[in-house]
């Protein structure tokens, strides 16, 4: 009989403790969100490598809040304690309540609490551009510099959504300076600009970002073939001259010292990026090079994808600021794309008809997405015509444009 | 600074337009000062290694302007041959072209032009295309 109370009860201990008694109805929402977002990362192929992991830790997140739960302190009578312990006193530090001693407990927190640290303390974001850096070639910028000036042109989309954003009445400025960073369309970026000025906005900023570029080749054709003209489309660019070694080694430590300097709070990203492309430049360090795009790389991109959409949880997405966001994600992108392609009309101009507009939509980073859409837009009306390596100019100089543009709003909104 | 931003973070449109201005000043003026430098030490290095190379390369000249020679005969005869210019033989390979091609479903061929001339080489074409494939 005995045997039988202790089944019953242990039975009904699982079921309390189990989430269907303990979750939110809002959870089992996000279930079936990080359901579709599963869906899109593997049959879609939406930017896999980071929304499989993100819709993932959405799901687990969901599933069972507690993998995200800080540690604390439990407090036990210490007359309990020693109960428990065959009388045997515990080492804890002790509080005495109403007369009453207890014990403070430490427990610890759940397993993405601690992996979530790199993205509090901003150590994921910078990390994962010392592999992008690692994988870039700026040779087509130093070919080209005047792709830097597309760079910025395209970082419009994220000021304007500054003002949007304010506009809409429900964000703090640090939280608009976060949905700005949308308009990058560089996820490190976002992520590190919303962990530093709004980090309870993580979850849905990091999906807004990502979705959006995983969605540059939809998005962006249009834009582009609307502010161009068919003439402007066919314009075929000179061949890029070739760029030395010593001009890629220097690039990186040049453009470390000027913008560190000029600007502190950029300097955790772009030193990174940088350091990744000097190892990979320098030629002398090929090990430790392969082990940033590659091994740390994908460490990293786990860990960041998995604890980001872990903060996507029901009572933190479910709100009318995550469709604000959404909304304001996808003017981010437009106007940056607007931006790229009419300053990218304004050279043309001014060079006498030799740079062909749609390259400038390439700078609104999205590397190298936003490159290989100024390619195929191009290549449509003039089958000849082959515009992804000057795209990639202004494609790379968007990553600095948007690192700069990091470091400006957490100057002034932090 | 703190002053402004005292006074500019009460006020949300002050706020807003002063993110507007300063990021993009900044985000610009930053890419043009990197701008120039490359494009300054771009010239002084391209400058330095083309100087290291002259001196060897002074019989060297010869042999790269020979080149370009015969590549441009064969495109002398095709300035020439302008849409009627253009030999009958070369008219009835083009026809039996098509004909292997699209097959008997082309009735006519009413007009022949010369295509402008390619930036490229066919060859060098051929290479673009096929690296450029994946992307």
């Amino acid at each position: 009989m005995e045997v039988l109370q202790g089944f019953l009860d242990a039975l009904q201990g699982i079921w309390t403790s189990s989430g269907f008694i303990g979750n939110d109805p809002r959870n089992y929402v996000m279930i079936a969100i990080a359901l579709v977002l599963l869906y899109l990362a593997i049959k879609k192929e939406f930017e896999p490598l980071l929304l499989l992991p993100i819709a993932f830790g959405m799901l687990l997140v969901n599933v069972f809040p507690g993998i995200t739960a800080t540690p604390s302190t439990e407090m036990q009578l210490v007359t309990d304690y020693m109960a428990a312990h065959n009388g045997a006193a515990g080492s804890y530090p002790t509080v005495i309540l109403e007369g009453l001693e207890y014990y403070q407990i430490p427990t610890n927190g759940g397993l993405l609490y601690y992996l979530y640290q790199g993205v509090k303390l901003g150590l994921y974001p910078p990390l994962i551009f010392l592999g992008i850096g690692a994988m870039t070639d700026f040779g087509p910028l130093i070919a080209n510099p005047k792709s830097f000036l597309l760079g910025a042109a395209a970082q419009l989309g994220i000021f304007v959504t500054f003002i949007g954003a304010m506009a809409l009445g429900i964000f703090t400025a640090q939280e608009a300076g976060s949905i700005a960073i949308i308009g990058g369309a560089d996820g490190p970026t976002a992520i590190y600009v919303t962990s530093i000025l709004a980090p309870h906005l993580l979850g849905p900023i990091a999906v807004a970002a990502y979705s959006y570029m995983a969605l540059v080749p939809i998005i962006q054709p249009p834009i582009m073939k609307a502010l161009t003209t068919k003439k402007e489309r066919m314009i075929v660019m000179e061949q890029l001259r070739p760029v030395s070694k010593l001009e890629k080694i220097l690039f990186p430590i040049i453009v470390t010292i000027l913008i560190s300097l000029l600007l502190p709070d950029a300097a955790p990203l772009v030193g990174m990026l940088m350091l990744g492309n000097l190892m990979r430049e320098s030629g002398v360090v090929s090990r430790i090079s392969n082990t940033a795009q590659n091994e740390l790389m994908n460490i990293i991109t786990i860990f960041l994808g998995v604890t980001v959409g872990a903060t996507a949880t029901g009572e933190v997405f479910l709100t009318p600021q995550t469709i604000g966001i959404i909304v304001l994600g996808l003017i981010a992108f437009g106007f940056g794309t607007a931006g790229g392609v009419l300053f990218g009309k304004l050279m043309c101009k001014l060079s006498g008809g030799k740079i062909n507009p749609l390259i400038g939509s390439a700078g609104v980073s999205a590397v190298p997405m936003a490159a290989r859409v100024a390619q195929k837009v191009g290549q449509a009306e003039n089958p000849s015509n082959f515009l992804l390596m000057h795209a990639m100019g202004p494609n790379v100089a968007g990553v600095i444009g948007s690192a700069v543009a990091a470091g400006v709003l957490i100057s002034i909104l932090r | 600074m703190p002053m402004l931003l005292a006074i500019a973070t009460d006020n949300p449109v002050i706020l807003s337009l002063t993110i507007l201005l300063t990021g993009l000043v900044v985000v610009f003026l930053v890419l043009i000062v990197l701008t120039g430098i490359i494009k300054l030490y771009g010239n002084i290095v391209y400058n330095a290694t083309n100087k290291a190379k002259k001196p060897k390369a002074s019989a060297k000249p010869q042999a790269p302007a020979a080149a370009p020679a015969p590549a441009a005969a064969p495109a002398a005869p095709a300035v020439e041959s302008v849409e009627d210019g253009i030999p009958g033989e070369i008219i009835a390979a083009i026809a039996a072209a098509v004909y292997c091609a699209e097959g008997g479903s082309v009735s006519a061929i009413k007009s022949i032009r010369r295509s402008r001339p390619a930036s490229r080489s066919a060859w060098g074409m051929a290479g673009v295309m096929e690296n450029t494939r994946p992307f």
